[in-house]
């Protein structure tokens, strides 16, 4: 920060308190423990950047609250990051103030959305994120504090509390904090960010609004097309297994030996996506309210049905369970030994709901 | 001594409208949030709203995409021209 630059926020006096438990009294936590955000921890923070404290990155729903870079350190601080880290988390939090983002909606919506973190680039090596083995899980600093560093700016700058404004109806865990890394090194393709239209020498931040991830397992598949029929089928269970199309987007998480597979048989991402939306379609007798459940097909083939001006469906159509093949976004991430890949489904995608956002670190 | 990690930027006053003594002979808006099957329950409001209780007109909005605020124009709408308005969440 600038050597001029002052700290606005107010202060508390906690001589007589343990920090810790006041912090827990104000509902300023995630339901874990906070560092507590001292004026020398967030200068420190500050450091780490030449931008004015003052300065407004972009306001957060519900609440609209002013996510100044100030406060955006202070809540670094609080999720327990190292000052090498904040550059990437305000990326982070450019990117969900991004209007198409729409991280109001995902911070109200009942579906229980949160934001996944995907970092690209040399910044992986630089602050330690992990890419391999627990990608996904913990055991990391940079990757826990990093997205929970989000979780707690959405909660004390946006507003979104639990029981108040934010209903959703179950929530998962990864809402304390989802940050993955590429696995650049093991992956056969592009990188997401290169794929995006940035340099592999670039570092970048991409959120994606979605649940939590469902590790599919196939251990035996020793072919492409093999292999993509196991998640895709799995896939078609996301939402509902009537969901058909998606009205949302999907992360595909390839773990290395998956993509190994892929790479032996020439499959580029591409290869992949289309095969994805070609082959996994169900008949519309079978996405019908009341068989085997109650739930009908998707809301946007229905409503795609009616339409006069299209063909009408007959109970025959196949539907695709991906509305389009650019609707699945693929990455490598994950340890070496292990034939376990991961799908994250979306939320609410396209205008009508959030996209997908990249940004330079 | 810890920093305030919150917004505490002013924020105008909310205040909430007069409460009404009755519906009879009032305008009520209904906003369909976007949600399936929001026009069916926002049908069977309508009618009770007229029938029971004697509204004079009922305007029906529909926001755009469930996961936004309402347009500023279709709250402005609103505003000006409803006695009362029930947003609908349905599903």
């Amino acid at each position: 920060m600038p050597e001029t630059a002052e700290l606005r926020s107010q202060r508390t006096e906690t001589q007589e308190d343990d920090p810790i438990e006041l912090l827990y009294s104000r509902g300023l936590t995630d339901g874990l423990p906070v560092v507590p955000p001292t004026e020398a921890r967030v200068k420190r923070m500050l450091e780490a950047t030449d931008r004015d404290p003052q300065e407004l990155i972009g306001t957060i729903g519900p609440n609209y609250g002013r996510a100044t870079i100030e406060k955006i350190a202070i809540n670094a601080v609080m999720a327990g990051c190292h000052p090498s880290y904040f550059p990437t988390v305000l990326a982070v939090v450019e990117a969900a103030c991004e209007d198409q983002f729409c991280i109001h909606g995902i911070n109200v919506t009942t579906f229980s959305a949160s934001p996944m973190i995907i970092i690209n680039g040399p910044i992986r090596q630089q602050i330690g994120v992990n890419c391999g083995h627990n990608a996904m899980g913990h055991g990391f600093r940079a990757n826990a504090t990093i997205g929970r560093a989000l979780r707690l700016i959405i909660i004390n700058i946006g507003g979104a509390k639990p029981h108040e404004i934010t209903k959703a109806t179950m929530g998962h865990p990864a809402q304390y904090t989802f940050c993955v890394g590429e696995n650049e090194e093991e992956s056969p393709w592009e990188p997401l960010h290169v794929e995006r239209g940035f340099r592999a020498d670039q570092s970048t931040v991409t959120l994606f609004g979605g649940h939590s991830p469902l590790q599919i397992n196939d251990h035996a598949s020793r072919n492409a097309e093999q292999l993509a029929l196991s998640l895709g089928w799995t896939m078609a269970g996301l939402w509902n297994h009537k969901n058909f199309p998606l009205f949302s987007d999907t992360v595909l998480v390839v773990c290395p030996e998956h993509a190994k597979t892929f790479k032996q048989d020439g499959w580029s991402k591409n290869d992949l996506r289309q095969f994805l939306y070609e082959k996994i379609r169900r008949p519309l007798r079978e996405l019908r309210p009341g068989v085997n459940g109650g739930e009908g097909a998707g809301v946007s083939m229905l409503r795609t049905d009616a339409k006069k001006d299209r063909e009408p469906a007959t109970d025959d159509t196949l539907f695709p369970k991906f509305p389009k093949p650019e609707n699945i976004t693929i990455i490598v991430a994950g340890g070496t030994a292990g034939r376990f890949s991961a799908a994250v489904q979306g939320w609410a995608g396209g205008n009508a709901g959030s996209k997908i956002t990249t940004k330079v670190i | 001594m810890f920093l305030d990690p919150t917004d505490k930027v002013e924020r105008s006053q909310k205040v909430f409208a007069p409460r009404l003594d009755t519906l009879q002979g009032k305008t009520v808006g209904l906003l369909d949030i976007s949600k399936s099957k929001g026009a069916f329950f926002l049908d069977r409001v309508e009618e009770i709203l007229r029938q029971q209780y004697g509204v004079k007109d009922v305007l029906r909005r529909m926001k755009p995409t469930v996961t936004r605020p309402a347009p500023q124009p279709i709250k402005n709408e609103l505003q000006e021209k409803c006695d009362a308005v029930i947003e609908a969440l349905s599903d």
